[in-house]
C-alpha cells in the first residue's frame, strides 16, 4: 500500500494515497519494529577492488514487506478462491488442491517486468483459467490457472496495484518442470 | 568479494528493476487463441 522510494504509487487514487499515509504513521513494521513511515531500510555493501582499495555502496529501500508473510497471505487468498471455484452446492463443500504450495517471486510495481515474472506469464498464459478476478476497484487481482493434463495450478495475486506475488500449487513435479525453465533467470 | 554489513533482508537483489508496460501485461488477462491467428 505504501509508495516506492520516490514517493510514487502504482495508482493515482488520492484517497488511497491519503489512507496509506495515515496507516504509515500508525502501523508498525514487523521487520524494523518502527512505524512504517520510519521504516526505510539501509544497506551497506563493501567490495574489495584490490589490496588497500575498497568501495562502499550505501543503499536505501522503502519500507519492505516480509516476503514470507506476503507468500502466506497469498496462500490464504488462493485457498479461498480455490474453494470458491470448486464449491459443490449439493455437498456444501469446496476443494483444496492435492500437493503443495510453491511461491516463486514477489515484486513491486516498478519490477513487474522482471525476467521471472515475464517468463511466468508466458508459461501459464495459455493454461485453463479457473479464476481471473479483478475487484475492489482494481486494488485486488487474482488469477488461478490449471496446467493441462496435470494436477498443477499457477496462481498470481496483486495487491493495491502495487505488489505482485506469483507461484504454483498442486503436484510438485509438474510445477518444477515448469519452474526449471525459468528459475535460473532469478 | 561483496559483503553485506547491514540490513535485515537475507539477500540482495542484484538485478535492476524492470517496469512492465500495460500492453505486455497478461498476468490477469484471458488467453485469446485468435490473437496469434490460432
Amino acid at each position: 500500500m505504501q509508495p516506492d522510494l520516490t514517493g510514487e504509487f502504482g495508482h493515482d487514487d488520492e484517497e488511497v494515497a491519503s489512507e496509506a499515509e495515515r496507516k504509515a504513521n500508525r502501523s508498525v513494521s514487523r521487520r524494523t519494529r518502527k512505524p512504517v513511515k520510519d521504516s526505510k531500510e539501509n544497506l551497506s555493501l563493501k567490495m574489495k577492488m584490490a589490496p588497500g582499495c575498497e568501495i562502499t555502496f550505501e543503499l536505501i529501500s522503502p519500507p519492505q514487506i516480509d516476503r514470507e508473510r506476503a507468500f502466506e497471505l497469498a496462500r490464504l487468498h488462493v485457498i479461498a478462491f480455490f474453494y470458491m471455484v470448486t464449491f459443490d452446492p449439493s455437498s456444501g463443500r469446496g476443494g483444496y488442491w492435492p500437493g503443495g504450495f510453491f511461491s516463486v517471486l514477489e515484486a513491486g510495481h516498478r519490477d513487474w517486468g522482471n525476467a521471472v515474472h515475464r517468463a511466468f506469464m508466458d508459461a501459464v498464459y495459455g493454461w485453463e483459467p479457473r479464476v481471473l478476478a479483478v475487484t475492489a476497484d482494481g486494488f485486488f487481482k487474482i488469477a488461478i490457472r490449471r496446467r493441462p493434463s496435470a494436477d498443477c495450478w499457477s496462481w498470481a495475486v496483486e495487491w493495491n496495484r502495487q505488489y505482485r506475488v506469483v507461484g504454483f500449487c498442486g503436484d510438485r513435479a509438474a510445477a518444477e518442470s515448469v519452474l526449471q525453465a525459468f528459475l535460473s533467470l532469478k | 568479494m561483496t559483503t553485506v554489513t547491514q540490513g535485515p533482508d537475507r539477500y540482495i537483489r542484484s538485478r535492476v528493476e524492470k517496469p512492465l508496460t500495460e500492453a505486455d501485461d497478461k498476468l490477469f488477462s484471458w488467453y485469446d487463441s485468435t490473437e496469434e491467428g490460432g
